[in-house]
């Protein structure tokens, strides 16, 4: 990662991938923002669905959180109105999650992509585009315990209990750490309720987001 | 926090200790310091919070009117979201 987190072509270079790894041009490629795939059957219903019961009921708690994003710089937040004069625009849901051990829920609220929308009865997310990005980034397979398991074992026998620390790491806002790309940002648009002068305001995802 | 989980976390405490007293033979160790370690990390991470406790954190918060005006001028000097969002990811 670059600094800051953020995945960079130096960052790429610095981490040694080698260059005919075929993960070297799928990190490159991503650098500039992830592409936000659909399948042939997509249409951006370029208006908002109805607000969800949760969100309604939990507008101050996402709308807190989002602005967090907003002062970070991460996102946008513009006037619905506005928003839905961008071709190709697609809303989805904005809905709330609990999250164990913290009070305000998920970090980042979340985007329901995979409910269908209500007049198209489309989702921008699917079986379909899981295995076009799938096809595209290729699959991931997470290590098991026992794959890690024997990995503390080897290292202990190399070089003795005494001897052996553990480190755990974890990327804080790890979607947030990806950005998309300017050009698929429209299919990232979410509806929030009114603000304090009244106005119905959405916002779009320029990063990674969860759901 | 119920009682099971009560249990559950002694259960867990007193395994870690013989874990380690097999690992560390000849180190002394102090049992009650296990207990805060792991008493600590379940409240840390186990905590279960509802929607009531989130509101309260919310306390009734709502977007400013003037959030809007910034990104809709933003909008309107780049011409287009792609605009607009390049601008965004520059400064992230």
């Amino acid at each position: 990662m670059s600094e800051g987190g953020r995945l960079s072509h130096a960052s790429i270079i610095a981490a040694g991938v080698p260059e005919d790894d075929p993960d070297y041009s799928r990190l490159q490629d991503l650098v500039g923002g992830i592409t936000i795939l659909s399948d042939e059957d997509f249409v951006p219903n370029q208006a908002p669905q109805p607000l969800r019961a949760k969100y309604v009921s939990m507008q101050s708690v996402v709308d807190k959180l989002m602005m967090e994003l907003y002062e970070d710089g991460m996102i946008p937040i513009l006037p619905t109105a506005a928003v839905q004069q961008i071709p190709g625009v697609h809303f989805s849901q904005s809905h709330w999650a609990l999250k164990k051990g913290k009070v305000w829920g998920r970090p980042a609220a979340i985007g329901d992509a995979s409910a269908p929308s209500g007049d198209t009865g489309v989702a921008l997310n699917s079986a379909v585009v899981k295995d076009m990005c799938i096809q595209k980034w290729g699959n991931i397979h997470h290590p098991t315990v026992t794959s890690l398991s024997a990995l503390v074992l080897r290292q202990a026998a190399r070089v003795g209990w005494d001897n052996l620390v553990l480190w755990k790491m974890d990327l804080k806002g790890a979607f947030t750490l990806l950005f998309i790309r300017p050009d698929c940002v429209r299919k990232a648009a979410f509806a929030l309720g009114a603000d304090k002068d009244g106005v119905d305001v959405s916002m779009m995802y320029p990063v990674g987001f969860f759901g | 926090m119920d009682e099971k989980s009560v249990e559950d976390l002694r259960r867990f405490c007193r395994h870690l200790e013989s874990a380690i007293l097999r690992l560390y033979p000849h180190r002394r160790m102090d049992p009650s310091a296990i207990d805060r370690l792991m008493w600590e990390a379940y409240r840390s991470t186990d905590g279960v919070y509802g929607e009531a406790e989130a509101l309260v954190w919310a306390d009734g918060f709502q977007i400013s009117g003037s959030v809007k005006r910034r990104d809709d001028e933003g909008l309107q000097r780049t011409g287009s979201l792609e605009g607009e969002v390049s601008e965004v990811q520059e400064d992230v």
